[in-house]
């Protein structure tokens, strides 16, 4: 089983932006990266599946600029076997469809057998990525996977996606296909000792986009800007027992209590 | 241009979703600034038409049904082939669909077949003469982007619905159905259950007051001191964001947002909630809502009424000490 799973690098959710608006985006510098955590839920399943099939194989790959590196170090630390990055200095300001495109001029040739990706980014929340790649490469896929069996004497995986109020629902697929996973059975593993040894001697493959290789687009982003307050806020402030004081008073003058 | 705005009904277990209705009100709204002809319904199934009839009658607009045995149960192959037979005869049009788990499943596959640019979770549409643009949240909902689409002449998005629906009057007049078989070709994915997975015991719903943890609590300890926290306030309950639960710190029952639960008690405090705009939709029509987060621009922040930019872990305990205080408890 010959199983691709896509890493995003994001900024950590507590960072403080400071954005640009020609090209429309944000300034990296002072900002820190990790791994995108609903790809670390898609990389557990993936090396779980590799533990209990013989002969299988788990490869990262991640778009982005040089820094994109440490993210796909560290899939390589928990256990994946194969690193590659995708150098694309623009990445943070494409279309998903754009980024699908980049992964699919690579893997085309590869022949996964099952490519896993998180269910969506945390910074951009697009939940397209996946879906695209699976359609350029002439894949079946489904989102906001659960939990997922494959059955390889048959070639299908069984997959439970996600529906609202608490309803799911069961699809047979058949292999290849992709996953976009909402969460693992388990909890992602941290790095080991000895794969993170071994990622230090690995090295990643960088590709770099062919001379003259248009990235095609279906949107292009135009504008950013600050989103507006529903309501003025008011701000408690002072020491933690200040601030607890504070509150409490103006929920017990509100009757909240 | 005679553009129409169609709109995707969704059902889930034989009923309308409530992401669907909010969609009609929207519609409404943007057809007006874009001199669009009147939106249409469209919805796919095996005999719906009782669904049909009712959002014809709710929405006052036509309604078009999509039948085939095959559409009985949802999967993206066999709606995205029935529609895309649809929708390429006819004239220039925007898909809106609803921001939800079959929405987000199913537009990038139509999207890749029609050709037609897609943009997930809009929640603004803008016209400018024959140029169409979209408004989203990213970054964590620290900013908005606007996107424009490189062709416009068939566009797709999902929809976020801010705030609660408005209460409309019914219309005069139902809108008409018309039912039409589908044309789905051959399938390769096959749906084979729909499933009740869960259910929400945890009184969220009918709560007074909800304490809602977020990934900003730090850590699973914390969830002591927020439990204590809902012992020591009447009525209350305890809640959490998405990513809390897919930790395993709290029982998925427990998700406020999106595919979770829709509350609005008369008091909600929102501790270590960043607030993405899928937490958003279950909670901000809670009547007080007061933020505890140490990142000052985390969106939370634009709902609350209340803010405390602090460590949970430094203020919680002092929380709950000054609570206990004035209840003449033993610290």
């Amino acid at each position: 089983m010959k199983i691709l799973v896509c890493v995003k690098e994001v900024p950590t959710p507590e960072s403080r932006f400071a954005f640009q608006h020609d090209p429309p985006g944000y300034t990296e510098t002072g900002l820190s990266f990790r791994m995108n955590l609903y790809d670390e839920y898609a990389l557990e399943e993936a090396l779980c599946l590799q533990e209990i099939l013989p002969g299988s194989s788990v490869t990262a790959v991640s778009v982005g600029p040089a820094r994109v590196q440490s993210t796909i170090r560290r899939a390589l630390g928990m256990g994946a076997n194969r690193g590659v990055h995708l150098l694309d200095e623009s990445a943070t300001a494409r279309d998903a469809f754009g980024i699908a495109a980049e992964i699919a001029s690579w893997a085309r040739d590869q022949r996964f057998d099952l490519i896993l990706t998180g269910m969506m980014a945390e910074d951009d929340q697009r939940c397209q990525t996946g879906p695209f790649l699976a359609c350029l490469l002439g894949m079946i896929y489904a989102t906001a996977v659960l939990r997922f069996e494959l059955d390889i004497a048959r070639s299908t995986v069984a997959a439970e996606r996600e529906r609202e109020h608490g309803f799911s629902e069961i699809l047979l697929l058949p292999l290849p296909a992709l996953l976009a996973v909402q969460s693992s059975t388990r909890q992602p593993r941290y790095p080991s000792l000895s794969n993170k040894l071994r990622a230090k001697r690995q090295s990643v493959e960088v590709i770099r986009k062919a001379e003259g290789m248009e990235i095609p687009r279906l949107l292009e982003m135009v504008q950013v800007g600050l989103p507006e307050s529903i309501r003025s806020t008011v701000f408690l402030s002072g020491t933690p027992e200040e601030e607890a004081a504070g509150l409490l008073d103006v929920l017990e003058r509100r009757q909240l209590l | 241009m005679n553009r129409r705005i169609l709109l995707l009904a969704e059902h889930l277990d034989g009923r309308l979703s409530p992401e669907t209705c909010g969609l009609a009100s929207l519609a409404r709204q943007w057809e007006k600034e874009a001199g669009c002809t009147s939106s249409t319904w469209v919805i796919l199934g095996c005999t719906v038409s009782r669904l049909a009839e009712e959002l014809a009658s709710v929405t006052g607009l036509d309604v078009f049904v999509l039948d085939h045995p095959s559409l009985a149960l949802y999967n993206a192959e066999a709606y995205a082939a029935a529609l895309t037979h649809w929708l390429e005869e006819q004239g220039p049009w925007i898909l809106l669909l609803p921001h939800s788990s079959l929405g987000l499943d199913l537009a990038p596959s139509l999207s890749f077949s029609l050709g037609a640019p897609y943009l997930s979770g809009l929640i603004e549409l803008h016209f400018e003469g024959q140029e169409i643009s979209f408004t989203r949240e990213g970054l964590y909902g620290k900013r908005t982007e606007r996107w424009k689409p490189v062709t416009n002449q068939r566009v797709l998005a999902t929809v976020i619905r801010q705030g609660r629906p408005r209460d409309e009057e019914r219309p005069v007049h139902p809108g008409t159905v018309c039912t039409m078989p589908a044309d789905l070709g051959q399938l390769r994915t096959r749906t084979l259950e729909l499933r009740l997975s869960r259910k929400a015991e945890t009184g969220l719903s009918t709560a007074a007051v909800v304490v809602a943890a977020g990934r900003g609590i730090g850590d699973e300890k914390a969830l002591t001191l927020l439990r204590e926290l809902v012992s020591l306030l009447g009525g209350a309950a305890l809640g959490a964001s998405r990513p809390v639960c897919d930790r395993d710190w709290l029982s998925i029952d427990h998700q406020i947002g999106m595919t979770g639960q829709t509350v609005s008690p008369r008091l909600y405090l929102a501790f270590g909630i960043s607030g993405a705009i899928q937490h958003l939709a279950g909670m901000q029509d809670s009547q007080c809502i007061v933020a505890v987060n140490r990142d000052p621009d985390a969106p939370i922040f634009r709902v609350a009424h209340y803010g405390i930019v602090d460590d949970i872990q430094a203020f919680l305990p002092a929380l709950l000490r000054r609570i206990k205080e004035r209840k003449g408890m033993p610290a």
